[in-house]
């Protein structure tokens, strides 16, 4: 039995029982003046329904995939779930400290994540920040963050 | 003014020196951009936008379109060589693409993708130039019932051809519409889902959305492989297909360039619907399909030349009609109103030197785009060869500066991140996302045109079987629905021999 098919469709579940009972406070109307409700009521039945179908196939399949969930053990995830750690602490350090500290923080530890030596990575972020610097706040004139050093 | 002078009108705005420098520049950096995974055209197309502020409308939107087309060609040599897309109307190029390339068919592979884009591409365009007009007044007939039925049968299609599982593209392709409901009710302006933040009140935006999919999460699964995807060490050789090869995807090219040409026309189609309904029709024809996926030429002719014919015919009902069929053209349809000129049926009379314009540079880009890809090929993969502790850092930087350049807003890096870590589960839960970010591009048309039909047809869904086109639409998903049931029947009654 294929358990990603069971977690994932525990999770759709979830997500559509929230969502029905949202619409349910939105106004679902009728089908003659069909209300905000309507569509977001409607496509959350139809996934719960899908989701018991995806539950039906898992177990007639109890036999057909058993070793699939080892895929999780065999991967370094680690390093995805630092590389998104560094992007969420980037999203709160942006406004704060402008687009040329937080990024060159958050480039140093991409780098060093993508395993460079740490002076090669401090030179690599320094330049990639001011060319993407350059590129889009001179060139493009995209106004990016400058946070409170003004920069 | 008729099809043949118009042209010429146009060849000769396209051919005024700041236009021409103006469409080369922009099909350099839309071939950079569809090589480089993660910006697409999209982002490409709203980080540039603001460099077009001061040139005349006709330029700059010569120069736009020039990305778009640019970047339907470069999308195929990253999903050749690294198997991951340039942008997402590559994205099924990675199945037979890849595939091809570590079989040491790289060249070729390149080669009868470009070969196949300029000849869809071009004759998407006659198809601008000829039909358009005809196409439009025909399209003009269509009200919310045959939208929805139109929309509809492009979910099924999505789903019918749906690699995996067709239970989790259908699941993808409604968790996509939910999302694409967040924000204000399109007919009652009321609040859906937006938790009193002003950042969710216009609804979510596709591009962060996509660039997390496609380009975030693509980084996420490649940065925890041992074995980091790489570019194949290939020599690019024989990038002109031979005699048996034209032939075996001669017909793939032909198919591609159809289903790219009315894909391209209909709302919400575009060039990624179609290269997922070429790759599928082409595994459903072939006398082989169990080559698809292991190198197929085909596999790779036909979803390029889908996507390069849809490009071309996707300006059809945008600018005869002033309906953007996809994201792209919605940027460009801003890109457009910026400049002062209303996209649609007053175009080519109040605007020629634009409508005309646009439709001759798009003509020329082709030939320059056939041009610079083959030579510049080798360029292309000196980019591609740039070493993944280097690369990779530098993706996740233009797709936070693409998200970030959107609205100028620090809340799409958030929505970006988000469905970067959602795009790393759902390869992981094998879902695909494409399904999903169908589903949220149509969503908000198939919501409007449903409610619509049930307010004019007073709640009742006769009004679906009532009118021709809805009916024949309608037809056309049962059959799709049925179809894997009976061939499933048939496989069961077939004696073992």
């Amino acid at each position: 039995m294929d358990k990603r098919n069971l977690i994932s469709g525990l999770f759709f579940l979830g997500f559509s029982a929230f969502v029905a009972v949202s619409s349910i406070g939105l106004g679902i109307g009728r089908l003659t003046n069909p209300q905000a409700g309507f569509m977001p009521f409607w496509t959350s039945l139809l996934i719960i329904l899908f989701c018991l179908i995806l539950f039906g196939q898992t177990f007639a399949n109890r036999s057909g995939s058993a070793g699939r969930a080892d895929s999780w053990s065999q991967v370094h995830w680690h390093k995805s779930m630092l590389a998104a750690g560094a992007l969420c602490v980037y999203m709160f350090l942006l406004p704060e400290i402008g687009y040329l500290a937080a990024t060159s923080i958050l480039m140093l530890a991409l780098f060093k994540l993508s395993s460079m030596k740490i002076l090669p990575a401090a030179l690599a972020s320094l330049l990639t920040v001011i060319l993407s610097y350059a590129l889009f706040s001179f060139i493009l004139n995209t106004p990016l963050p400058r946070g409170m050093l003004g920069f | 003014m008729d099809a043949l002078n118009g042209l010429l009108y146009g060849l000769s705005v396209a051919f005024e020196f700041h236009n021409l420098g103006l469409l080369l520049a922009g099909c350099l950096l839309g071939t950079l951009v569809g090589v480089l995974p993660g910006l697409g055209p999209v982002g490409a197309i709203s980080i540039l936008l603001p460099l077009t502020f001061q040139l005349p409308p006709a330029g700059a939107i010569i120069m736009l379109a020039g990305i778009y087309n640019g970047a339907m060609y470069g999308g195929s040599t990253t999903s050749i060589l690294i198997n991951v897309p340039g942008e997402a109307a590559s994205a099924v190029t990675c199945l037979d693409g890849y595939a091809m390339a570590r079989k040491g068919r790289a060249g070729t592979a390149l080669g009868i993708a470009v070969f196949g884009s300029f000849i869809a591409g071009t004759v998407g365009l006659i198809g601008l130039q000829l039909i358009g007009g005809p196409l439009s007044v025909l399209a003009l007939k269509f009200g919310p019932p045959e939208y929805f039925a139109i929309i509809l049968m492009g979910f099924t299609f999505i789903v019918y051809l749906a690699q995996g599982s067709m239970i989790k593209a259908v699941l993808m392709a409604l968790a996509g519409i939910l999302l694409s409901l967040i924000g204000l009710d399109p007919i009652t302006s009321e609040q859906r889902f937006t938790f009193g933040n002003i950042h969710l009140f216009e609804g979510l935006s596709v591009v962060p959305l996509a660039i997390g999919l496609f380009g975030l999460a693509e980084v996420f699964v490649n940065l925890e492989k041992t074995a980091p995807a790489r570019v194949l060490q290939v020599k690019i050789k024989n990038m002109f297909p031979n005699k048996s090869q034209w032939l075996r995807a001669r017909w793939a090219i032909v198919r591609g360039t159809v289903i790219g040409f009315f894909m391209g026309i209909l709302p919400g189609g575009g060039p990624v619907l179609s290269t997922f309904m070429a790759y599928g029709v082409e595994k459903r024809v072939s006398k082989h399909p169990e080559k698809f996926g292991h190198g197929a030429i085909e596999g790779v002719a036909a979803p390029e030349s889908a996507n390069n014919a849809a490009a071309s015919t996707s300006f059809i009902p945008l600018m005869t009609l002033g309906i953007p069929p996809n994201v792209v053209l919605a940027v460009l349809f801003g890109a457009f109103m910026i400049h002062g000129v209303t996209p649609g049926p007053l175009l080519m009379t109040q605007h020629p030197e634009i409508f005309w314009g646009v439709i001759a540079s798009m003509y020329m880009g082709n030939v320059i785009l056939l041009i610079l890809n083959l030579p510049l090929i080798p360029l292309w993969v000196q980019v591609l060869r740039i070493p993944d502790k280097i690369l990779y850092p530098l993706i996740v930087l233009f797709c936070l500066l693409g998200a970030y350049s959107v609205h100028n807003s620090v809340f799409d890096i958030g929505v970006m991140l988000l469905f970067g870590m959602v795009g790393y589960l759902l390869n992981k839960f094998d879902f695909e996302p494409a399904p999903l970010v169908l589903g949220f591009v149509l969503g908000p048309l198939f919501e409007v045109n449903l409610r619509r039909s049930l307010l004019m047809s007073q709640g009742s869904f006769a009004i679906f079987v009532e009118r021709p086109i809805a009916l024949v639409a309608l037809i056309v998903c049962v059959i799709l629905i049925i179809l894997p049931f009976i061939q499933a029947i048939r496989k069961t009654s077939r004696p073992i021999s």
